[in-house]
């Protein structure tokens, strides 16, 4: 990615989101909530399957990020979740340089969205690109 | 505010990465923590409820309870910590308010904000949890 306002990123970062991630997200991040892991639960609850939490969307979304600024490069990572993502789903994430300064850093929004173009996450970042 | 150590391990690390789709992700004494691994401090705390535990029946907190759901979260990195630190963790309220939703409602907007510093006292990753559930308005 140019350090240039307008440059853009995109990246495929899942691909049929599957259960066993979810399961392997719950692992690794300590969050065993019911609803990402309990089918049960979840539609005893109101939804219709289980669903990602919302740290692991933002956790896929930082694949993205780490192509474009590298492991140590982020100053600030931000996002908000807008939609669950479901098991099946396949996520792509945009990333789009909204300022470049001074010292080198640059700002971008990211923008995630499934495989019907819904907007599963937004969000902004900050920092250094990668091999700059 | 309640504080605990955090050790950043090089298998969780891998663990993790896997987790969120780095999935080949190989074994590295030295790796950096990816971008949202702070989050993973749940792990380490003491009061963290989204885990089987002895003292509480499971699970901890059922929806209509109204807890709210996680709407967001903001890392911000003074540096990025390396597998064999040992961070310390410092759980704080931070700051509140409120927004009209688009069903008409008002939604009431809560941030957790912990700190994490190294070994020397010096920042390492600011995260800050933020909670969003419906204001109720309470008549008595």
């Amino acid at each position: 990615m140019k350090p240039e306002v307008g440059a853009r990123h995109r990246q495929v970062v899942a691909e049929g989101l599957t259960r066993t991630q979810l399961v392997a997200y719950a692992g690794a991040s300590g969050d065993f909530h019911p609803f990402h892991h309990d089918e049960i639960y979840a539609t005893t609850h109101g939804f219709d399957q289980l669903f990602a939490h919302g740290m692991l969307t933002m956790g896929i979304t930082g694949q993205a990020l780490i192509t474009v600024f590298g492991d140590e490069g982020l100053q600030r990572y931000g996002a908000d979740f807008l939609k669950p993502v479901w098991p099946g789903d396949t996520l792509a994430t945009e990333l789009v340089v909204t300022a470049v300064h001074d010292d080198g850093s640059v700002e971008v929004d990211i923008s995630t969205t499934d495989q019907h173009g819904t907007q599963v996450l937004r969000g902004t970042a900050a920092g250094r690109l990668a091999n700059r | 505010m309640r504080s605990f150590e955090f050790p950043i391990e090089a298998g969780h690390i891998q663990e993790f990465k896997r987790a969120v789709g780095d999935h080949d992700a190989p074994f590295d004494p030295d790796a950096a923590a990816p971008p949202t691994f702070m989050v993973a401090a749940d792990r380490y705390d003491p009061d963290y409820d989204r885990r089987l535990r002895s003292d509480r029946p499971w699970p901890p907190v059922a929806p209509e309870s109204g807890s709210g759901f996680h709407a967001g979260m903001v890392f911000e990195y003074h540096r990025h910590p390396r597998a064999g630190e040992v961070l310390t963790a410092t759980v704080a309220d931070g700051e509140e308010w409120t927004k009209q939703g688009r069903r008409g409602g008002q939604l009431r907007f809560r941030e957790i904000v912990t700190t994490f510093v190294d070994a020397d006292g010096q920042p390492c990753v600011t995260a800050r949890w933020i909670n969003v559930r419906a204001a109720k308005e309470v008549r008595e």
